[in-house]
């Protein structure tokens, strides 16, 4: 079909091959589709238009109305006033059963509760609570759809139904954003703990926007007392966080200083900013430590704010490290900062520098020094240098060349025109000395010059204004001028001529020098002659001793002292080829006590090895006499059928300490006839077979688990048995169960009426009497036979009639619990039974009994084909399973 | 003259202003105002500036300025809109509240400029 073309292809141009039906069909779908698409939205827009318009009329209809209620007065309110008012009340009533009329009213009040205030605002709250609209709007909470519950919300929020706050505050972390926002709003509008409620639990995001909602909500509200948003500054929420840190500064809450100083090593940035913020605001001095400390781990835009807070609150001593941070690699925003403010906290310390043009290239004209020259200016120049150099124009003057030397860096000048100057000054100076030379006033000329030198030093600065003008300057006008003073040249002087060594320079005011001596002058000091040092000898002899002392002092020199007392610390070292002299067979014995104790403690002698002798004496005597108490025990000797096959068997616990397998090797020692008569002496073990054995399991299982009904079980037990120590054992279980049997009974015998009885009136009394008709059994049965002995007749009378009443009941119920009973019986007779030939088997503890769960009317006889199993693990797994089927059966 | 597009706040503030005597002729829109005005001068005029076809600045302009009248204006506007109220004040309004409007403190401001005149 599709290959049938109804129009012609055109060469060259690639049209799809498609059949003109298909794309008529085609054509009228899409037509349809937009015909309906259209329809639709046509038909909702009219509805829409339709619905406006009706709530418009009934807007019109009804705001009249509402200003009637708003605006009516008792006290003004004429009767024709009040016969309007008393019948708008009754038609606003009727509209109330109307969803659409009550969605209008909640418009209009919704809408003019936004455009008034004062008092007209307060009575469109009030008619708007007295409608009962509020419900409408806790309906809205519960809605499904989350801008249906958002304006439900927003419509609680605005009219202040404070009643409402407990079930908006559980919007606060709603999942939808929205929802979550209005409930904040009205959390903070409706209640003053809003705020710290909302702050205490909301776990989500608050967005920029949304602070600043709530802090305007906050701000008109004129009765809000704002709590210590400090508290919150430890929130885990770093929204709540920031928003604390906002109303802090907001409120001035300025008594968290630490925990502001704190937050500034926070990870966020905006908490940090607005920490710093904080800190400005408050302005926290103490927190000058910490900025500079967390500046080097801050992003580019916390370094400046951090700046900023340091050059307001910084003091001199921060300008170090802001001249650190212009030399550090560090983005040049933040390096401007930081010198900002350092001319924030130093006023015009720190001079531009960037875009300022070198002075090496600008020369001046030529022509112009020539003019000078020619015009001979010098003087007037001079004067003006001396006008300069005057106390009262000093420092302007300075100040100028100042400037001039930053602004054209005449540090080159300086250094070509001081070489100039020194060498002008020194051959100055040398003819000023060679002439006083001649006058023999050197003294006084070198004074003079010296004078002079500090001077100049001390205007260093002024002389530097001649620098651009110096070759107009003429040699009478150096008076005034720099110069820089040259040592070497008054040294030279003196070279020259050595007749002025009289020259007594006064040194006293280049102290500060250091004293240099030259080496020869070392050299010469250091050459003294030894030979010409006056000695004076002393003359020392030593004494004259005996003999015997001499010989005394070789002893106390040789000797050690022999009390060991003293150096008992210390271990015995004994020369090898002192031992092999000396040893002997007690001395031998001596010395290994001695070489056992130096590995603990201290060396011991002769006293030592004697205690080591009575303590070892004191234990053979002490054993002896234990041997000879035990000895005197009397022992019940019992025969005990063990044959070779048992007594070998690994899992015979009972005779396993005693084994020759696991015996401990017997010590040979002289005494071995002693031994064999203590030994004698020990009562032999028993020895049980398997039989006994798990039959002492199954008594123990049984005492553990089992109750009442095991009791015959062990009594035929105990008659069959011969061996007394099980019949022993078997007593004691029949004992214990029978012990438990009496609390059990104990138990059972507390009568809860009889303890109420003590306690109660009569009144109650006679009603609990009551009660034990329909609930009381045998115990109280006692009670009432009692009661009926009692000295108030009105209680025996009534405990007559009831326990006749009771015992009625009970001997109907009596057949009833007989037959449950016997019923349970055979019920945990069918659940466990033991045939009697494999009963038999059990208490002979054969390897042939099996346990089985039987059904009624013997539907599975499991005996006739257990009998074939191999029968050893079935024992094993019956044993197993005995105790959790005890124990079934105790939980009924 | 009450001159409010907000039917609800100008049915709200006309049902005040003739509870306390007065005698208001209502317009909703900046157009009816001119008419009105056209055919006759009220005592007062209350205009919210915000209006459609005519603002509030443009109907004082048009009172002062066309019309030659010293009726006394008191213009309504919101709250934060101080530059349309100097306008106002300097196109020649005698009075100024903002909204959200007391209806009471209307009343207030009415006597007194009627009283002026």
């Amino acid at each position: 079909m599709l290959n049938k073309l109804t129009y012609k292809t055109i060469f060259l141009v690639s049209v799809p091959k498609i059949h003109t039906d298909l794309l008529w069909d085609l054509t009228t779908l899409f037509i349809v589709l937009a015909i309906v698409i259209i329809s639709t939205v046509f038909y909702f827009k009219r509805k829409l238009t339709v619905n406006s318009r009706k709530t418009l009329e009934k807007k019109r209809e009804l705001s009249p109305m509402i200003s009637e209620f708003i605006f009516y007065s008792k006290d003004d309110a004429s009767k024709e006033e009040k016969h309007i008012y008393i019948k708008h009340k009754i038609l606003i009533r009727e509209l109330l059963k109307d969803d659409f009329d009550r969605k209008v009213l909640t418009s209009i009040l919704l809408d003019l509760r936004k455009d008034v205030t004062g008092e007209s605002q307060r009575k469109l709250i009030h008619l708007y609570k007295n409608l009962g609209l509020h419900k409408d709007a806790y309906k809205k909470l519960k809605s499904w759809r989350w801008a249906v519950v958002a304006k439900g919300i927003m419509e609680l929020t605005q009219m202040q139904v404070t009643e409402s706050y407990q079930l908006i505050v559980g919007f606060i972390n709603n999942k939808r954003s929205v929802v979550r926002k209005q409930a904040e709003i009205a959390a903070v509008t409706l209640k003053d703990e809003g705020i710290s409620y909302f702050m205490d639990t909301t776990r989500y995001r608050i967005s920029e926007w949304q602070q600043l909602v709530l802090l305007e909500v906050i701000r008109n509200n004129k009765e809000f007392v704002p709590p210590l948003f400090k508290v919150w500054l430890t929130s885990g929420n770093k929204h709540v966080v920031l928003l604390a840190l906002r109303f802090i500064k907001h409120f001035n809450q300025n008594d968290a200083k630490e925990s502001l100083i704190e937050l500034l090593k926070h990870r966020n940035n905006q908490i940090k900013e607005e920490a710093i913020n904080c800190l400005r605001e408050f302005h926290v001095v103490e927190a000058l430590d910490t900025l500079k400390l967390v500046f080097w781990r801050c992003s580019t835009d916390i370094k400046i704010q951090i700046l900023g807070a340091i050059a307001e609150l910084g003091d001199i001593q921060e300008i170090e490290f802001l001249k650190q941070i212009e030399h550090k690699r560090l983005h040049f925003s933040v390096k401007n900062k930081a010198l900002n403010a350092i001319n924030s906290i130093a006023p015009e310390s720190v001079m531009p520098v960037k875009g300022i043009e070198s002075t090496e290239s600008i020369i001046v004209p030529e022509d112009e020094i020539k003019e000078i020259n020619e015009k001979d200016t010098n003087e007037e120049l001079a004067s003006e240098i001396k006008e300069a150099t005057e106390e009262p124009n000093k420092e302007e003057k300075v100040a100028e060349i100042k400037n001039v030397m930053e602004e054209d860096n005449v540090e080159e000048y300086v250094k070509e025109i001081k070489e100039v100057v020194e060498a002008d000054i020194n051959k100055e100076k040398v003819s000023e000395l060679s002439e006083a030379k001649e006058e023999n006033n050197v003294e006084e000329k070198a004074a003079e010059i010296l004078e002079t030198i500090e001077e100049d030093i001390s205007e260093e600065e002024v002389a530097e204004i001649e620098i651009n003008h110096y070759e107009e300057i003429t040699h009478e006008e150096k008076e005034i001028e720099p110069f820089i003073v040259d040592f070497t040249s008054v040294d030279d002087v003196w070279k020259e001529n050595p007749d002025t060594n009289t020259l007594e320079v006064e040194f006293e005011q280049l102290d500060f020098l250091p004293i240099v001596i030259s080496e020869d002058v070392k050299s010469e000091e250091n050459e003294v002659d030894v030979d010409l040092l006056d000695v004076i000898y002393n003359e020392i002899k030593p004494p004259i001793k005996s003999g015997k002392e001499v010989e005394a002092e070789e002893i106390e020199e040789t000797t050690l002292d022999p009390n060991i007392e003293d150096l008992s610390f210390l271990p015995i070292v004994v020369d090898s080829d002192y031992e092999d002299v000396l040893i002997t067979e007690e001395e031998q014995f001596q010395k290994t006590l001695l070489e056992f104790d130096l590995e603990y403690e201290e060396v011991t002698g002769q006293q030592e090895k004697m205690v080591i002798e009575e303590i070892l004496e004191g234990n053979e005597n002490e054993t002896e006499s234990r041997l000879q108490e035990i000895a005197t025990i009397e022992v019940i000797y019992e025969e005990l059928m063990a044959d070779e096959k048992t007594a070998n068997n690994e899992e015979n616990c009972n005779s396993w300490p005693l084994t020759e397998d696991n015996e401990t090797p017997e010590v040979e020692t002289g005494e071995e006839s002693e031994l064999a008569s203590i030994i004698s002496k020990i009562p032999k073990p028993f020895e049980f077979d398997d039989e006994a054995v798990e039959l002492h399991r199954l008594l123990s299982d049984i005492e553990e688990l089992g109750d009442h009904r095991e009791i015959p079980f062990l009594t035929n037990l105990l008659l069959e048995e011969t061996r007394p120590l099980i019949r022993e054992r078997i007593r004691d279980v029949i004992y214990g169960i029978e012990r438990v049997i009496d609390s059990e009974n104990d138990a059972v015998g507390y009568n809860v009426f009889g303890e109420l009885f003590k306690s109660c009136d009569l009144e109650s009394k006679l009603i609990l009497m009551d009660e034990m008709v329909s609930i009381g059994d045998k115990k109280e049965v006692l009670l009432l036979s009692q009661l009926v002995q009692d000295s108030n007749t009105e209680i025996s009378s009534k405990a007559k009639s009831v326990l006749t009443k009771l015992e009625e009941r009970l001997a109907i119920e009596v057949p009833k619990e007989k037959q449950v009973e016997s019923y349970d019986f055979a019920n945990t007779e069918e659940d466990i039974s033991i045939q009697q030939n494999e009963y038999d088997d059990l208490l002979t503890f054969t390897d042939e009994f099996t346990l089985e769960h039987r059904t009624n009317a013997g539907k599975h006889n499991k005996t006739e084909g257990l009998s074939d199993i191999n029968m050893n693990s079935a024992l094993l797994s019956k044993l197993m399973s005995l105790p959790n089927k005890l124990f079934e059966k105790l939980n009924g | 003259m009450l001159a409010e597009d907000d039917e609800l706040l100008a049915s709200l503030l006309n049902y005040r202003l003739e509870k306390s005597g007065y005698q208001v002729s209502m317009s909703y829109n900046g157009k009816e105002v001119k008419d009105h005005l056209d055919k006759e001068m009220p005592d007062l005029i209350i205009s919210d500036i915000m209006m459609p076809y005519f603002s509030g600045l443009e109907l004082i302009d048009y009172v002062r300025n066309e019309l030659n009248s010293k009726t006394p204006i008191i213009i309504i506007s919101s709250a934060g809109n101080e530059e349309n109220v100097l306008n106002a004040f300097d196109l020649g309004a005698n009075d100024f509240i903002s909204k959200p409007v007391s209806p009471a403190e209307l009343i207030v401001r009415v006597e007194r400029e009627l009283a002026k005149n």
